[in-house]
């Protein structure tokens, strides 16, 4: 497409949900020439996991040929974006490269919390919104409604807004149609230097790292030298190309408004940087693409693989799961309960659960995740400044001279009978209450500043159930705060472990204790022995359990019909002892150890 | 010569019991007819299979033997005795009391049976009727003394520990009642079987773990004081008495089992007929003595190890090097078990204590473990 007249660049953006996968479906549908027993459902959602959880993880992009009621024919790229709050940065990396963006609104939910937090992603971005109503076919469905807290609560015009159904494929051409009125066509000047978005890549195993890029000014061909100005690395362009719904298609240059992809014989996807900009090395650009941040992890984890002698196996799951994800960061690290391992640091805990759930089903590895924990910062007596990503490299409270826990500044909505709900729960979790604000009737926005590491563990589920499901979260982190902090060791048979130690703010130490004493005492396989379970701050023990020894655990008969029998009962005993990890001299099995770390209300 | 022991399964009962998980099942005269055929056409065609073989112990086990009228139950015994059969064969009948009556008793006596195997479970009536037994323990006790005086000086009797609220004088009741009737003892610890009436009732147990192995200790205690040595998890003997059939389940000796749901162990084979009696019926009539049969895997070292923890010689290091297994592996292991007190060793052997066979089932587990069997 040479007409960059005829090029619209666009996202489509919306609340977990709200119908933006299957939209863009339809979309693809309706423009392209895979005919829909080609194309199976939702085929920007093309990893197995995601469509499983019905979420998008990773964002891809795709072209689109589309032929207008004006007689023309338009170039439609559609950017896919993750809709989870953990991706907020992916995502408005890949806002930065349209436009205009989709903003698709469920007529029966209406505005949610997430459907702001994008929308103002889009808006800081500059884009034309074209508000979309969709669901139309829901006896619940109310797209006036609908339409009214748009303008009511997000404030731009949704009278004329398409309303849909992409379940059944009703009225998508109307929303076509507006994205090439409404819709900007980009702007760029094919002469001036190369200046180009990385928005998304991806690891080929024929061509190495694929970078999507969004072209704003130049243009790139094969056999270019290009530089990625963050990285300073610089490559030779090996190809580029466009993404069709069918797969991709090699051309002769890209150039300014366009979307599209390049390979470069790149090997890593570290060395692409998200939101970096890529330039000629003979010719580059002054200054790189503003906005570029690096990923910072929000929460880290250990995890151990199960059986000690798949450390290796772990280590290659997780390169490979690099290869893909440059957010996910590791390092070996070892602990004496657990072996050896590896810290690592996730976006947030969906893309922690992600990469863990990975880890045993496409590599067929069973692990041991320790407790989530949050990066904290302390401030030695000797004024040196340390950053604690590791609950067991917190140091001696004798030498701390002050602690500091991240703050995040979260945002419910919901309706307005379950506030008092859902005041109890952030009150609780040591939140500040900073306001609350009615959207419309029945949708009030409560906003609280809260510790990142009480949102860690289940706030979202607690959440969800103390509202019937229906309160939204969405959450940014916004400052450190000083904070009185202890680390809780827990110990079996009076030996720690040191893979159970955790952070905790004082005022939550003696409950928490209780509650991870109980639930070991629940969970730990009876033994030789009685099992002394202890919690300690510092050595001092603040609350102690006893496991009782086993007594009984024997077949009264054994004659010739029994031994077959008793023969499987001892295999399942010994598989189920293989697994258990020994803390010392006590033995627990992964359930044990993994019911212990999950917190209650 | 080799040792062979045979065991005959008659699945028939009045009722069943409360607690009961066998193959069993109350059924007409006919089908008795038709079973002890089948079972007679096939201990005739076992002739080649055990030539060589001298038959040293035979056992008829249930359900309920005694419900097949005594001449029947002597037909099979002796075809049976038309083999290669020891003098000292130890001839064994389950008998249930209630269901024997003095004249049969001679008659089962004069055709060979020399030891007879009488469930009493208990010797407390209220006991009895939780266990949905069909008898009380007067019946039982007259039953012994009819064996006695049938001419039967090997009897056994069934007792039951864990019973619900079942108190200690109620247990050292039973166990006085059977040990001044009995040569030999089995007292087993209730296991409630899922499906079964008795798991319905109880289905978080009869008791606690801990009472229950109180209880256990106790017997162990109260039968050592009566004259009865432990040889197993669950059987007690005056010296010489100990069931040399049952001994065969433990010491991986030959044994073949014939009826339907009857299991063997025979030239290294494990091998079991289908808990399916017209399927057994139904096969009879021809010259294989094992048609219809199901073979199960056998693996040596361990049911070696599982079977020998469960006798009070434990087991033998010489042994377990002939299997190919390494001792030494184990030795921490079975050190911490000693010094615990759940076991005792020597240089050449290791066997648990009452208080390790209690928790047998997780000792046999670590030493699998341990010796990578």
């Amino acid at each position: 497409m040479s007409d960059i007249s005829k090029i619209r660049n666009f996202s489509i953006i919306a609340h977990i949900d709200h119908g933006k996968s299957t939209l863009a479906d339809r979309l693809i549908e309706a423009c392209s020439a895979v005919s829909k027993r080609e194309m199976t459902n939702q085929i920007l959602d093309n990893m197995d996991l995601e469509r499983e959880r019905g979420i998008t993880i990773k964002a891809h992009a795709v072209s689109l040929r589309y032929n207008a009621k004006n007689g023309e024919v338009y170039l439609l790229n559609l950017i896919d974006t993750p809709g989870h709050v953990d991706f907020n940065y992916e995502v408005s990396r890949s806002l930065r490269a349209c436009e205009g963006a989709l903003l698709v609104v469920d007529a029966a939910q209406g505005v949610e919390a997430q459907t702001l937090a994008n929308t103002y992603l889009a808006l800081d971005e500059g884009l034309e919104i074209i508000p979309v109503i969709n669901k139309i076919d829901l006896a619940a469905a109310n797209p006036e409604w609908a339409k009214k807290e748009i303008e009511d609560i997000i404030g731009i015009v949704a009278e004329d807004a398409p309303c849909i159904s992409a379940k059944l494929g009703t009225n998508i051409d109307s929303v076509l149609e507006k994205i090439i009125s409404e819709i900007p066509p980009p702007g760029g000047d094919k002469e001036a230097p190369l200046k180009a978005l990385i928005f998304d890549s991806q690891y080929d195993s024929y061509r190495g790292v694929i970078v999507y890029i969004r072209v704003f000014d130049g243009c790139v061909k094969t056999g270019d030298r290009i530089k990625m100005m963050v990285t300073g690395k610089e490559y030779e362009v090996a190809e580029v190309g466009i993404m069709l719904p069918i797969g991709y298609q090699r051309c002769d240059e890209l150039s300014a408004g366009a979307v599209g992809y390049l390979s470069a014989s790149i090997k890593n996807v570290q060395d692409t940087a998200i939101g970096d900009t890529i330039t000629l090395s003979e010719n580059p650009v002054q200054a790189p693409l503003p906005g570029y941040r690096k990923a910072l992890p929000m929460v880290y984890s250990g995890i151990y693989p199960a059986d000690g002698s798949k450390y290796p196996d772990l280590r290659d799951a997780l390169e490979k799961l690099r290869l893909n994800d440059s957010a996910l960061l590791f390092e070996p690290e070892s602990s004496i309960a657990l072996g050896f391992g590896f810290r690592c640091g996730f976006l947030g805990l969906l893309h922690m659960d992600i990469i863990q759930e990975r880890i045993e089903q496409e590599f067929n590895i069973d692990i041991i995740a320790t407790a989530p924990s949050v990066v904290y910062k302390v401030t030695l007596n000797n004024k040196t400044e340390k950053i604690i990503e590791n609950p067991q490299e917190y140091p001696d409270p004798g030498n701390v001279e002050k602690a500091y826990e991240p703050f995040v500044k979260a945002s419910i909505i919901t309706p307005p009978e379950y506030v008092g709900n859902i005041m109890d729960l952030c009150q609780n979790r040591r939140g500040i209450h900073k306001g609350m604000n009615y959207l419309g009737p029945d949708r009030v926005e409560i906003s609280y500043e809260l510790p990142l590491n009480e949102i860690i563990f289940n706030f979202f589920d607690v959440l969800k159930s103390r509202t019937k499901g229906y309160a939204s979260l969405d959450y940014e982190l916004i400052d450190y705060r000083e904070a009185s902090l202890v680390k809780l060791d827990i110990l079996l048979n009076g030996e720690m472990v040191d893979a159970l130690s955790f952070i905790v703010h004082s005022e939550k130490a003696y409950p928490r204790a209780r509650s991870i004493v109980e639930k070991l005492k629940d969970n730990i396989p009876r033994q030789m022995f009685e099992i002394p379970v202890q919690a300690a701050i510092g050595g001092k023990i603040i609350a102690r359990e006893t496991v009782k020894a086993l007594r009984k655990d024997v077949l009264a008969k054994c004659y010739g019909g029994d031994i077959s029998r008793k023969k499987k009962l001892l295999e399942k005993q010994k598989e189920g002892k293989k697994k258990m990890r020994s803390f010392g001299s006590i033995s627990l099995t992964h359930e044990a150890f993994m019911a212990v770390l999950k917190q209650d209300e | 010569m080799n040792n062979l022991g045979l065991y005959i399964h008659i699945p028939f009962c009045r009722s069943k019991c409360a607690y009961c998980d066998f193959y069993s099942y109350p059924a007409g005269s006919e089908e008795h007819d038709a079973l002890a055929a089948a079972l007679i056409s096939r201990i005739r065609s076992l002739k080649k299979e055990i030539d060589g073989y001298e038959i040293d112990s035979v056992y008829f086990g249930g359900g309920t033997p005694t419900l097949l009228p005594f001449d029947k139950l002597c037909n099979i015994l002796s075809e049976i005795s038309a083999y290669n059969i020891s003098k000292k064969a130890e001839i064994t009948l389950e008998a249930n009391p209630g269901t024997i009556e003095p004249d049969a008793l001679a008659g089962l006596r004069r055709g060979g049976f020399n030891r007879i195997s009488i469930g009493m479970q208990s010797a407390v009536d209220s006991e009895l009727v939780s266990l949905g037994r069909t008898h009380n323990a007067a019946q039982a006790k007259a039953a012994a003394a009819m064996a006695r005086k049938a001419g039967f000086d090997n009897i056994n009797i069934d007792l039951i520990i864990g019973l619900s609220s079942q108190i200690r004088e109620n247990l050292e009741k039973s166990i006085a009642t059977a040990a001044a009737r009995a040569e030999h003892i089995s007292a087993y610890i209730l296991k409630l079987e899922p499906g079964t009436p008795m798991f319905e009732k109880h289905p978080n147990g009869t008791m606690d773990d801990d009472e229950i192995s109180r209880l256990y200790l106790y017997c162990c205690e109260k039968l050592f004081s009566h004259g009865f040595v432990q040889y197993e998890i669950s059987n007690f003997a005056k010296p010489g008495f100990a069931s040399k059939h049952n001994m065969k389940y433990w010491t991986l000796k030959d044994y073949i089992g014939l009826g339907p749901g009857a299991h063997s162990f025979f030239k290294g084979r494990r091998f079991s007929f289908p808990r399916d009696t017209k399927a057994f019926i139904a096969g009879s009539y021809s010259n294989d003595a094992f048609t219809g049969i199901e073979h199960e895997q056998v693996d040596l070292a361990m049911e070696y190890i599982m079977l020998s923890l469960r006798t009070a010689d434990g087991i033998s290091k010489k042994e377990l090097e002939k299997l190919g297994v390494a001792p030494g592996r184990a030795t921490a292991l079975l050190e911490k078990y000693t010094k615990a007190g759940f076991a005792e060793r020597n240089s050449q052997s290791f066997r648990l204590t009452p208080k390790g066979f209690l928790i047998s089932n997780t000792i046999i587990t670590d030493i699998l473990l341990a010796l990578q069997v």
